[in-house]
């Protein structure tokens, strides 16, 4: 199977999946559509292969919080935990499209805001006593939140103050990485930097030019 | 917006019927919105504006789809409600200059 078509089979499975339960009409409606949807977006493409099925895989992926709203809003269950569940996938929603308007920093500040709330679940749900057991926990909690605020305050001052941004990415990154996900985080750090440099250079060029 | 703006767009190109696919590739080429073009957020935003009275839409035949070997379309087009909203969001929208003649209200 080429890559492209396990892209689609997956977005058809995952249809399948979240339409599942739906009143038939509306079920299938929903299937064929996206069916229709992918067989256009490969038949259209000059060419097979890995570039394709990132496309597809993205454009699955980066509507999944809005399959899961549109679920609920189409869910035989109603009442407030429906309600509820509908505004918290709407800001999920939200997120998923600051995230994509930011780009790369954007992904790195969703990850630390992860680290810092994980963090600080961690240590809101320790029981209040002083079992030696869950001392590892707590300093594990208290690592993911000053980690991720590290990396949230150096992704905010990199555009402005590249260095002192970079010192704190690294700060929050480092340390983390030995523990989680070193090969994502530290790659990630470090690209945010160099996406601020770059645009800080091409806004340097352009203002050059309006000088000139 | 988007969508009504590139379906207004693409009506005046003589397209007055598009398909998600279609639409999706025409917001991309416009550089408009990556999100929007994702399939969630595509046929969401698709399913409530037919909702809301701003696009009308139909299956396909059958038979047309199955000629040219592939699945049918679910054909969308700008309803007069859409077409005047889009010319009202426009007026109102700061900045907007003059509406593109091909894309008023007929």
């Amino acid at each position: 199977m080429s890559s492209d078509a396990a892209a689609a089979s997956f977005t058809l499975w995952w249809t399948r999946l979240y339409t599942s339960g739906l009143q038939p009409c509306l079920r299938d409606e929903r299937r064929d559509e996206i069916a229709s949807d992918i067989f256009e977006h490969r038949h259209a493409a000059a060419t097979s292969g890995p570039m394709l099925a990132l496309a597809i895989a993205l454009r699955c992926l980066l509507g999944i919080p809005a399959d899961l709203a549109w679920r609920v809003e189409h869910s035989a269950v109603a009442g407030m935990p429906a309600r509820l569940l509908l505004a918290a996938l709407g800001r999920i929603e939200n997120t998923a499209r600051w995230v994509n308007r930011r780009g790369l920093p954007g992904l790195t500040m969703l990850l630390a805001g992860l680290y810092l709330l994980g963090g600080a679940l961690v240590i809101l749900t320790l029981p209040m006593n002083n079992n030696p057991d869950l001392r590892g926990v707590f300093v594990f909690g208290a690592w993911c939140m000053l980690a991720g605020g590290l990396i949230l305050l150096g992704s905010r001052l990199t555009s402005r103050r590249p260095w002192r941004g970079l010192a704190l990415l690294l700060g929050g990154a480092v340390p983390l990485g030995a523990m989680l996900f070193a090969t994502v985080i530290i790659p990630m750090a470090t690209a945010v930097v160099a996406w601020h440099a770059v645009a800080r250079s091409r806004a340097a060029t352009r203002q050059r030019g309006i000088a000139g | 917006m988007a969508i009504l703006r590139t379906a207004l767009e693409l009506r005046a190109a003589g397209r007055g019927e598009f398909y998600g696919y279609l639409i999706a590739s025409s917001i991309k080429d416009r550089g408009e919105s990556r999100t929007l073009t994702a399939h969630g957020t595509l046929y969401k935003a698709l399913d409530r504006m037919r909702t809301a009275g701003l696009l009308t839409s139909r299956w396909e035949d059958p038979q047309a789809a199955a000629d040219e070997d592939r699945p049918r379309r679910r054909l969308y087009e700008v309803s007069a409600l859409g077409a005047a909203a889009f010319a009202e969001a426009e007026r109102s929208a700061p900045n907007s200059g003059s509406l593109n003649p091909g894309l008023q209200p007929s």
